[in-house]
């Protein structure tokens, strides 16, 4: 029998504890759960906004990706946006840190993210109408924390107001979006009036200026 | 000097069926149609080698890397709540995580670079072991596992695409595999596997110092 037990070990790795000589698990402690005060409306849509800013992520690796074509050849614009995706992924994760912070996320981290990932537009015309995108994606994850701070700070029917996350969100959060659309919305000015007279030449030109980091 | 004028002769005559004769065409139309828009030099691309055949399997690749990154991130983040409060396992998760996605980010960067484009929704070639699919909840030991078989999934799978690559005659993806994947595949998974062998060692007695212990030593390392 425990010939067999190591044998049916050796098949799979997860198999590591069908044998009883193991102690797999550990018994959990009693915490008391008063501490954890978010209440479900909010933290429902907290943990929404992890697939928005995955979704964004996603959005910009796929324009990072269209930019990079040997036939698009925009390297500074496939550099812009392939940053972009990572800092999506980082506020996705700071999304995440802060719902830990709070006792958040101890069952159904599964739930977080659904397999596969929807898909996404793979085409832009120029980089004006990627930008444009990319303005128009930001200002509907700013009304999503916009949606969340409202709904966290006086949820249905529920008196409690979560000053702290609040703050957070609108301390880190909005502050980040706000200058980022800021920055967007600029970008589409410049390259938009170089491209209206000179189209290719203007776009080439910015995107060497967005390479070296000098816009 | 004469050796050097033939082998630009040839190399002009080669190119010529290619981008070179795209060039000509478009350079003798008349300007009004040149204006037209209709400029295509369709063989003017990095194209070249096994990439057309390779391009779908390297798709495949970086889009099962984006789907192991975020399978990590859940691991990492279950680690990270306070009743399991592990953070040396949620660390090791979240690097590799990390390093999954900067795998996949580097994966469609090399797509491109050799004239080819990404399709995100090309699903991954290798197939999850359908009882532990995307449960993420795991206990200490039982995670190690998970991370053990992913990653040594994603290395065959590694291996499977470089004997394609040599099987499309293209040494320099064979090259760029062995360079950016198979050598760190085989570090990482040997990592895993001797922490598995090490938790699995210790937990006969007293599981729970025995995975305290090995969590601060997995802080200490990362
Ligand atoms: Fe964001």
């Amino acid at each position: 029998m425990k010939l067999f037990n190591v044998f049916v070990l050796a098949l799979s790795c997860i198999g590591i504890c069908s044998s009883d000589s193991f102690k797999c698990t550990t018994k959990p402690a009693k915490i008391p759960k008063e501490w954890r005060d978010m209440v479900v409306p909010c933290i429902k849509i907290l943990e929404a906004q992890v697939k928005v800013e995955i979704q964004a992520a996603m959005t910009y690796l796929a324009m990072g990706a269209h930019f990079a074509r040997d036939t698009v050849n925009r390297p500074g614009f496939s550099m812009f946006f392939i940053k972009s995706a990572n800092e999506e992924r980082m506020h996705a994760i700071k999304v995440i840190e802060y719902l830990l912070m709070r006792g958040q996320l101890t069952s159904d981290v599964s739930n977080l993210l659904k397999f596969p990932l929807p898909s996404i537009g793979t085409q832009w015309e120029n980089g004006v109408h990627a930008l444009t995108d990319a303005l128009q994606l930001e200002t509907q994850v700013t009304r999503n924390i916009r949606e969340i701070i409202e709904t966290c700070e006086t949820p249905k029917d529920i008196p409690f107001n979560d000053y702290h996350l609040v703050d957070y969100l609108t301390g880190e959060f909005l502050e980040e979006q706000y200058t980022g659309q800021r920055d967007l919305a600029g970008k589409i000015s410049t390259l938009g009036k170089m491209m209206e007279s000179h189209g290719p030449l203007g776009e080439f030109l910015y995107d060497k200026k967005l390479l070296n980091g000098e816009i | 000097m004469f050796v050097l004028g033939v082998l630009y002769a040839v190399l002009i005559t080669t190119s010529a069926e290619f981008c070179y004769k795209d060039v000509e065409n478009v350079c003798s139309q008349k300007l009004t149609s040149v204006l037209s828009d209709d400029l295509t030099l369709s063989n003017c691309n990095a194209k070249y080698g096994g990439i057309d055949s390779m391009q779908i399997e390297l798709q495949a690749y970086a889009n099962g890397h984006i789907e192991t990154s975020f399978e990590f991130l859940l691991m990492s983040t279950h680690f990270g709540n306070y009743e399991s409060n592990r953070v040396g396992f949620k660390n090791l998760y979240r690097k590799l995580s990390d390093s999954a996605w900067e795998k996949s980010i580097d994966l469609i960067k090399y797509i491109t670079k050799r004239g080819g484009s990404m399709n995100f929704n090309q699903l991954p070639h290798f197939k999850k072991n359908e009882k532990d699919s995307h449960v993420l909840e795991l206990t200490e030991i039982h995670s190690l596992a998970k991370a053990l078989d992913s990653q040594k999934q994603l290395a065959a799978e590694g291996l499977r695409l470089h004997i394609q690559a040599k099987k499309y005659q293209d040494a320099a993806i064979a090259h760029y595999l062995e360079e950016k994947f198979l050598e760190s595949q085989s570090d990482v998974v040997r990592v895993l596997a001797g922490h598995t062998s090490d938790l699995k060692n210790m937990l006969d007695r007293d599981a729970s110092v025995a995975i305290f212990l090995f969590d601060e030593y997995l802080q200490k390392i990362l």
